[in-house]
């Protein structure tokens, strides 16, 4: 028992630094040695970006275009909202902003319901690709059962104004 | 209670214990008779000639524990100093040696519970004991947040956070309160669940194009994709030697259960007889699946054998089991209270209620 929580202290150790040495360490270098980085690869950080509910959400316009309602189907995006996106897709095309997709998801249970927010967030983006808007415009993001505004089975949008007019033929 | 034993003691090894002296004597006896009999392989009988020969010897004051175990002959097993500040870590350390030394399973009662609730109006992150007391408010950030995992030891809190306004995995130090986000990748990183070791993550993340299952570094600097389809797949658990991943994928068309070796691979099916299944987590012996299974009467704790390839109802009208290290106790969401059930003698008892929203529950291992 002594042994199994000494390992568990050695590793909060080695990625907090020992209690009242300062502030938190980066432990990355202490894992170049790890045997198994050779299957590891970089994992990206997000960018800063406002986001839909927090930090710099005061930039973010939302309810201003209707969701993407799913109703009872799983992520495909159903043929009565293809309109919406073409919509969507036209006012990108001629403002600029930046677009984040926030996805909710109700169903019984809450780590299901933030993933499948995220594919159906994922559907919508590749939807707006496919009519012509650049990847690195759009934002995703799942609130799974806790989706603000009216909540449920939808994608929401929320433009980031940029103060610019996009180029014709971007 | 007498020396005869009551119907559910049946099968547990009776053990003597002598009234405790000292001035936290009294509370400390209650706490270790509550802790021997939620290892459901003891049960506490008062008169201490009558324990089957087994005897805890023991005096406790200012929260300490001075205790001893004798065995059939009246030898010493051991006699420890318990020295730690609280009375109750003394008490369920002791309960632990206890278990250990009569049975040669480990005990429980030093394990923590951790779990989410919306008792101050928004989701936040709290520990409790595994027999349900000292309940403490970990997180107190306001915004969303859930999936706890805790590693070995309960050192370490992994969760999900939406303090950036994303969801990202956090990790907290619980013996200093530090925490940083590990994996803030673009997209929702969630469901993070240690390796049995401590020394990995397994998690759902989506900045590669659909959310797939990946094992990250506890620093978050580098992972591995495990899996790669355009199905939801989420809710990860480690097999106990670390070499494969229990999950959840709606690539049938609802949520079923899948095996995927960590390396990555052919996911396969576990045939549980059920079509709408969630929550899996693997037992700390390697030899169960628990998960949330649809069932008419609503959702139900289920077991599947993992060499039988049957599965069994636990609990009923619940959702969300989690293993308690010893692979006997289940910890699950049950009408809005956290229920633990043994699952050998089907005994329950509700370990915390009267907490608005309780959801995800997680035990450390």
């Amino acid at each position: 028992m002594r042994f199994s929580v000494t390992i568990p202290a050695l590793l909060a150790v080695a990625l907090f630094g020992c209690a009242g040495c300062g502030s938190l360490q980066d432990p990355a270098a202490g894992e170049e040695e790890d045997a198994e980085s050779s299957l590891m690869g970089g994992t990206p950080r997000r960018a800063e970006v406002p986001s839909f509910t927090g930090p710099g959400s005061s930039r973010v316009q939302r309810g201003k275009m209707p969701g993407i309602d799913f109703g009872d189907v799983i992520w495909e995006i159903p043929e009565s909202e293809k309109e919406k996106i073409k919509a969507v897709a036209a006012y990108l095309k001629g403002s600029a902003e930046r677009v984040i997709l926030a996805g909710g998801a109700v169903v019984t249970n809450a780590e299901y319901a933030r993933q499948l927010g995220q594919q159906r967030a994922i559907a919508v983006k590749n939807a707006l690709i496919r009519e012509g808007i650049p990847a690195n415009t759009i934002i995703t993001v799942s609130y799974g059962l806790d989706l603000p505004g009216r909540g449920g089975d939808r994608v929401e949008f929320g433009f980031i104004p940029t103060g610019e007019k996009r180029e014709p033929g971007r | 209670m007498g020396t005869s034993l009551r119907a559910q003691d049946a099968g547990r090894v009776p053990v003597g214990m002598e009234e405790f002296i000292g001035g936290t004597g009294e509370s400390a006896a209650q706490l270790l008779r509550d802790d021997l009999g939620n290892s459901g392989l003891l049960s506490v009988v008062d008169n201490p000639t009558a324990g089957g020969g087994w005897l805890v010897r023991a005096s406790s004051s200012a929260g300490r524990i001075d205790g001893a175990l004798l065995d059939k002959k009246g030898a010493v097993l051991f006699n420890k100093h318990y020295d730690e500040s609280d009375l109750r870590d003394n008490a369920h350390a002791f309960a632990d040696d206890i278990v250990s030394s009569i049975t040669g399973v480990r005990g429980i009662a030093s394990t923590k519970i951790a779990f989410v609730s919306y008792r101050t109006g928004a989701p936040e992150i709290y520990l409790a004991d595994s027999d349900g007391g000292r309940i403490q408010q970990i997180t107190s950030t306001g915004t969303l947040k859930g999936a706890p995992s805790l590693g070995p030891g309960s050192i370490l809190l992994a969760y999900t956070s939406y303090a950036s306004g994303f969801a990202d995995v956090m990790l907290k130090d619980l013996r200093t309160g530090d925490e940083r986000a590990v994996l803030a990748a673009p997209g929702t990183n969630s469901g993070a669940t240690f390796s049995a070791d401590g020394t990995r993550l397994a998690l759902t993340m989506s900045f590669a194009g659909d959310t797939d299952i990946y094992i990250s570094t506890l620093s978050g600097s580098r992972c591995q994709r495990v899996t790669n389809s355009k199905s939801v797949e989420f809710s990860p658990s480690w097999s106990p030697d670390g070499g494969r991943l229990v999950f959840c994928s709606d690539a049938t068309g609802s949520p079923q259960l899948f095996v995927v070796p960590r390396a990555g691979g052919e996911p396969e099916r576990l045939e549980t007889g059920y079509r709408y299944t969630l929550s899996p987590d693997w037992s700390p012996d390697g030899v169960h699946i628990a998960f949330t299974g649809r069932e008419k009467s609503g959702p139900a704790i289920m077991i599947y054998d993992l060499a039988s390839g049957k599965s069994r109802v636990a609990l009923s009208n619940a959702q969300d089991a989690a293993w308690a290290p010893d692979g006997r106790h289940l910890v699950a969401v049950q009408n809005e209270s956290l229920v633990v059930v043994d699952v050998v003698s089907g005994q329950r008892r509700t370990l915390i209620s009267g907490v608005p929203h309780l959801r995800e529950p997680a035990w450390s291992r």
